[in-house]
């Protein structure tokens, strides 16, 4: 693998992104808006304010979910 | 009301004006990362108008339904849930042990729970004294249509209960919404029972009727009922 690669799993597929990416720029990636969904990374919360901030590292697990039909 | 099952996102919303339901009870998911601008249910039905509930659906045991409300009340921003832990895939019946346990840690970090139950009255009253906001008693077994299978039992949770009742699961058609609210109920949770009617607008609005003339029957105090028969008419004087 590139050195300046990183592979994570996003919803259980894998996905290869330049390192230092934050959450903020790989929805941008992945064309995901931000609102109504919650992201947890290694099974921690990361609030919509850190999304800027938080950078996602090799082997990361990164769930992104949001609101479906339900009873 | 629910917002599963629907044929669309439209219909889903035309049933819901019409069933005059305030709060919609939601799923948390993976977003589908291939189709990442396929439509929204928050596109089409307006958290400011109705009131998100997101569930813990699917959960089998309380961390994991800890975990998926937690993500829910960061996705939407919103405090109340409902809480529903399953204890088994055939009847989809609560885990009450595990329900327990969930609820007492989402209340100690400020969730306002709304429990899926069983019609035990003292497992719900346990629901209640750990501090959840509403009790949500099964009739019958969810999706099954067999409406209020105990009826004594719903009561003496009724009866026994400081915070709102609200039947969730196995309302059928109209007369068992009725039945929920006559008994004493706040509320019923209605889904497959409008979604797989053959027309979910009409069967949400006559599910409105339903609940609004059970209320009313409730309020007014219903008459004793009478082993024999007792004449509306004065006896005869002639």
């Amino acid at each position: 693998m590139n050195k300046k690669k990183i592979k994570v799993f996003i919803n259980g597929d894998i996905f290869s992104f330049e390192k230092e990416l934050t959450i903020e720029a790989m929805l941008k990636k992945l064309k995901i808006k931000p609102n109504n969904i919650a992201i947890e990374c290694n099974l921690e919360i990361i609030s919509k304010s850190q999304y800027s901030l938080f950078k996602i590292d090799n082997d990361y697990k990164i769930e992104i979910v949001n609101f479906i039909g339900g009873g | 009301m629910g917002s599963g099952k629907f044929k669309s996102f439209k219909e889903n919303l035309y049933a819901l004006e019409a069933s005059g339901a305030e709060i919609i009870t939601v799923a948390v998911r993976r977003v589908n990362i291939s189709k990442p601008n396929s439509p929204k249910l928050t596109d089409v039905i307006d958290s400011k108008k109705y009131t998100y509930l997101p569930n813990s659906a699917d959960c089998y045991n309380a961390e994991e339904a800890i975990r998926t409300l937690k993500l829910a009340r960061e996705a939407g921003g919103w405090d109340l849930v409902k809480l529903e832990v399953i204890g088994d895939r055939k009847t989809l019946y609560p885990n009450m042990i595990e329900t327990l346990k969930a609820a007492k840690i989402l209340v100690k970090d400020g969730f306002k729970v709304m429990a899926y139950c069983s019609d035990d009255p003292l497992l719900a009253k346990q629901l209640e004294d750990c501090g959840c906001t509403a009790i949500m008693p099964l009739g019958s077994p969810i999706g099954s249509g067999l409406g209020i299978q105990n009826k004594f039992n719903t009561k003496i949770i009724i009866d026994n209960s400081n915070v709102p009742v609200v039947i969730d699961a196995g309302v059928g058609t109209a007369s068992d919404a009725c039945i929920a609210m006559e008994l004493g109920c706040e509320g019923v949770l209605i889904n497959s029972a409008i979604a797989l009617a053959n027309n979910p607008v009409l069967m949400g609005n006559s599910m409105k009727l339903a609940v609004e003339s059970g209320r009313k029957a409730f309020l007014s105090g219903r008459m004793a009922k009478n082993k024999f028969a007792i004449a509306s008419s004065p006896n005869k004087d002639f």
